[in-house]
């Protein structure tokens, strides 16, 4: 029981790395293939937050005084998802908008028959 | 095709191989707090902020958040950029088949009617108790941009007035890069918290947390707007 | 006086002319030749002295960059300036018509600048960053004409990193080696060197300066740089360019390795100087040759230039007094006389529009004497004949090779001399004596400042000819310092214990065989001149064809030797060139286009990082 507690967090985040790339290297649609990108980006980030996860500790905002300085989980990890999530944010829109002009030019999202990047 | 499945599953399955040895360095839930020591202590009486994680992004690491302010900028601008060339020719084709694009139904139209200043609200609310309760300008932000995305649903023909989306969106981040200056003349360095702190757990505390806040949350949720247009205005 | 006077002036003078020539055409002319001017004064002042300054230390890597004037430098900086100030003086109007005029003043003063600093560079990494100024220099300006010329600088820069390129190794281990990068302390901490490592830094720097002398195998970018570029700077090109492979030669051998050391590099019969020779000996001959067979002008003469740079290398192989004195008297007269010719080759271009094919010219004699009587002395200076300075410096190679019992190689000094003879007449011939053609009718002598340099050239041929003392007496101060024994030496030539070698009686015994001619000539009976169309055979007139018997007269020969005299070197290069273009092609079907493998590529890395930490432990 201990041990599924304890890998369940890494069982998610790597299980959705692992799908976003299967992803990236299997689906031959571009729509999907941004997809799979968005979802490496998001199983990272849930990483980076269980990784500052201590274990019977709450969140670290002094709302009561019930808490105190030992009471709360590490918030570092948590400024720096905050950013990581609006940076995949940005990434996913500029990468649609370039599948949409990909698009316009090739008449298809079939990346086998988009040769453009070909030497 | 089978073979390319079959290749990618072996190497999956050796970076699975990979993560679990990494992993299994990384006990869960041990107490790894290193540096945030001095945050968690001495945040409240440097800041005045109760949520420790609002002022390690905007005190202690602001200048990160002004980055990532700026990347979010430049996301938008270019999808604008990238999306621009054709609108004018796809304005003028859509006014002659208005007719096509069938009404919402009358459930969709009144429910977000009733719902749409509620969210305003509730994004609101959220990026300007940023301080003091979990959330802040990037969630209320994007809180926004979904009663934004709800009209557009519902109501497909009308549009925006794009030009005050893109006044307002730069004003707050002129706001944003303003007051760092203020802090600059009054404490000579960047970014410093140069309002008073107040009383810790009360609306009105933590310097200029929550202006920079509420800067920010305009600003995010305007510019996810934007872009929502844009890649509307695609399909037209 | 300062050494960095000269390099200031001269770097300064280039930026100047290029700035003044954004303003007036006749401003920024007079300012490169005054600039030029200067540098040669400059020069000349700073004979005799020995100066060494220090004049800039790398914060880092504990180097510094330092100058140094002795009588090597020295000999080997009046060449440079003197035969740069005269092409500027000739191009003044060879290159009115063509663009980009400011900036080849610009080059043309700023290659001038970066040999100087070669030769007066006292550290290998100041030498090292002349040395590239200089290179890339030249490119811009072979390439200056475009259209082929692009081809031929091209060639021409390949060769040359790659020679620079080996010349860094060398310096790079040098610095690893010992710490210091200065002349002086790497000659006396080279003394203790195991030969081994001598022998490699040697044929780095054989390699490196081997490129820029042309050296055998190394030869193939100078036939079409120097065809292609424009006529003054083919000039420099020859006469001084590519004798800065011979100034590393010389500083690499005696300067730093010294003479002792050289004598113990391999053994037996197959040391060093031996293998030097006998490059120097294949260079000579086999270039000389194959110059027989072309018909462009300046290809004919480029090809010469190999071969004579052969007799330099030769002369300095042998490593007697006589041999490196030979040699190096040999730079120097090489200079004048290759200039020289390339400044009637650039003095023709100018006056018929551009036409080098000797097939094509002729009679030119009657139209531009001048310019035939420079053309005149200098063939002579490159053949050798008495009186020229070529034939002291050829005396000296032949007497050497004689005295230490090399008959092959003696053999192919004289082969040399006589394919010399060969080709430069059918170049002197075809240009100048025989019918002139009728579109050349009304081609006028060539202006005045053009004139003048070729003129200096010739009158200095025969000086240095008569009174070979002037140059020798530097050469022995070079001598000197290298350790060898220098060369005792009077105003007309030298004594008679080294070579025997008597201008004066020479000179007295050609005054009398021209006094006896001249009356033999002048008593006898007049010939009678014949129109050259007053011909008839068998009651037709002659049609008024070309009448040069010496226009392809040549093609016998050719028939038989030209297969062997394909350059074989230029083909192996190609050839090379060919096989890696091909390889590339395989390696670039990595390229698919397909994202999915992409991806796949930058996942099939990280497994084998996974493998690698699984395995080592890393």
């Amino acid at each position: 029981m201990s041990l599924i507690y304890n890998w369940m967090y890494y069982i998610a985040s790597g299980g959705l790395i692992l799908i976003g790339m299967y992803i990236i290297l299997v689906k031959t649609n571009l729509i999907k293939i941004i997809i799979g990108l968005n979802f490496i980006d998001t199983g990272v980030n849930i990483l980076l937050v269980c990784i500052g996860y201590v274990k019977g500790r709450t969140a670290p905002i002094f709302s009561t005084s019930r808490i105190n300085p030992t009471n709360v989980v590490d918030p570092v990890p948590q400024a720096l998802v905050l950013t990581a999530i609006v940076i995949g944010v940005a990434v996913l829109a500029l990468a649609l908008s370039i599948a949409i002009k990909v698009y316009e030019h090739n008449k298809t999202l079939n990346v086998t028959k988009i040769r453009g990047l070909k030497w | 095709m089978r073979t390319r499945k079959i290749i990618s599953i072996i190497i999956l399955l050796i970076l699975a191989g990979g993560f679990i040895l990494t992993f299994s360095q990384i006990p869960f839930g041990k107490d790894k707090i290193n540096v945030a020591h001095y945050y968690i202590s001495k945040g409240i009486e440097e800041t005045g902020a109760v949520n420790i994680v609002t002022s390690v992004v905007l005190n202690y690491r602001g200048f990160d958040t002004l980055g990532e302010v700026t990347v979010l900028f430049i996301a938008a601008i270019g999808l604008g950029a990238v999306l621009f060339t054709e609108k004018r020719v796809q304005k003028h084709a859509s006014k002659s088949k208005d007719d096509k694009t069938k009404k919402a139904s009358l459930i969709l139209r009144t429910g977000s009617n009733l719902l749409f200043p509620l969210i305003l609200l509730f994004g609101a609310y959220i990026f300007v108790h940023g301080h003091l309760t979990p959330g802040g300008g990037f969630q209320g932000g994007a809180v926004i941009a979904s009663g934004f995305l709800l009209m557009y649903l519902a109501f497909p023909k009308q549009s925006i007035n794009k030009k005050s989306l893109s006044v307002v969106e730069s004003l707050s981040g002129l706001i944003f890069v303003g007051i760092g200056l203020f802090g600059l003349i009054f404490s000579g360095y960047f970014l410093s918290n140069f309002l008073p702190k107040g009383i810790p757990n009360t609306l009105f505390s933590a310097g200029i947390i929550p202006i920079i806040y509420i800067a920010v949350g305009f600003k995010v949720g305007f510019e996810l707007t934007s872009v929502i247009d844009d890649l509307l205005g695609r399909g037209k | 006086m300062q050494l960095i006077t000269i390099l200031v002036v001269s770097f300064l003078g280039a930026g100047i002319v290029y700035l003044t020539g954004k303003f007036s055409g006749r401003v920024r002319d007079i300012s490169a030749v005054l600039v030029s001017l200067a540098v040669v004064i400059l020069v000349g002042l700073a004979y005799n002295q020995k100066i060494y300054t220090n004049f800039y230390s790398l914060p880092f890597l504990n180097l510094s960059l330092s100058l140094r004037l002795n009588y090597l430098s020295w000999f080997f900086a009046i060449i440079v300036a003197g035969i740069g100030f005269l092409s500027i003086l000739f191009s003044l109007e060879y290159i009115k018509d063509y663009q980009g005029v400011g900036f080849y003043y610009f080059m043309m003063l700023f290659v001038n600048a970066g040999m100087l600093g070669i030769v007066l560079s006292a550290d290998f990494l100041s030498f090292y960053i002349f040395w590239e100024m200089m290179s890339w220099g030249t490119y811009l300006l072979i390439s200056y004409k475009g259209g082929k010329a692009v081809a031929a600088g091209l060639k021409y820069i390949i060769m040359s990193v790659a020679g620079s390129l080996a010349m860094l190794f060398a310096i790079v281990s040098l610095y690893a080696s010992y710490g210091t990068l200065k002349f002086s302390s790497l000659a006396s901490l080279l003394q203790i060197a195991s030969p081994g490592y001598i022998l490699f830094l040697l044929l780095m720097f054989v390699v490196g300066f081997g490129v820029k002398n042309a050296i055998w195998t190394l030869h193939t970018w100078l036939p079409d740089a120097h065809a292609e570029a424009v006529s003054p700077f083919s000039a420099v090109l020859t006469g001084v360019l590519v004798r800065m492979g011979m100034y590393g030669f010389l500083l690499i051998m005696y300067s730093i390795v010294g003479l002792s050391l050289l004598h113990k590099l391999g053994y037996g019969l197959l040391n060093f100087n031996y293998i030097l020779c006998w490059i120097g000996a294949i260079t000579i001959v086999i270039p000389t040759f194959t110059a027989l067979l072309q018909n462009d002008s300046k290809r004919l003469l480029a090809w010469h230039g190999i071969g004579q740079g052969g007799y330099m290398v030769l002369g300095i192989g042998v490593a007697t007094s006589l041999g490196i004195a030979g040699g190096i008297l040999h730079t120097l007269n090489y200079a004048v006389c290759g200039a020289l010719l390339f400044f009637v080759v650039g003095a023709i271009e100018h006056r018929t529009g551009g036409v080098r094919d000797l097939n094509e010219l002729g009679g030119l004699i009657k139209r531009m004497p001048v310019t035939f009587i420079a053309g005149l002395a200098g063939i002579s200076g490159l053949i050798g004949v008495p009186l020229t300075n070529s034939f002291v410096s050829k005396w000296m190679i032949y007497k050497t090779l004689i005295m230490e019992n090399y008959p092959f190689l003696a053999f192919a000094a004289f082969i040399g001399t006589w394919g010399t003879i060969l080709s430069v007449y059918k170049f002197l011939h075809n240009i100048f004596l025989g019918q002139l053609p009728e579109k050349y009718k009304d081609v006028k002598e060539v202006p005045l400042t053009m004139q003048i340099p070729m003129i200096l050239l010739s009158l200095a041929i025969i000086l240095f000819g008569i009174l070979p003392g002037i140059p020798l007496k530097v050469i022995s101060g070079i001598e000197k310092s290298f350790g060898v024994e220098p060369l005792s030496t009077t105003m007309f030539g030298m004594p008679k214990e080294i070579g025997e070698l008597n201008l004066i009686n020479i000179l007295a015994v050609l005054l009398v065989a021209g006094i006896v001619v001249y009356l033999i000539f002048s008593l006898s009976a007049k010939s009678r001149r014949v129109n050259q169309d007053d011909n008839y055979a068998a009651g037709l007139f002659v049609p008024r064809g070309k009448y040069q018997y010496s226009a392809r007269f040549y093609d016998q020969a050719y028939r038989i030797i030209g297969p062997y005299l394909h350059d074989v070197v230029d083909d192996f290069y190609y050839w090379l060139v060919g096989k890696s273009k091909s390889s590339f092609q395989i390696v670039r079907q990595i390229y698919t286009g397909n994202i999915n493998t992409y991806a796949l590529y930058i996942l099939l890395f990280l497994t084998l990082l996974i493998f690698v930490k699984l395995g080592w432990g890393l």
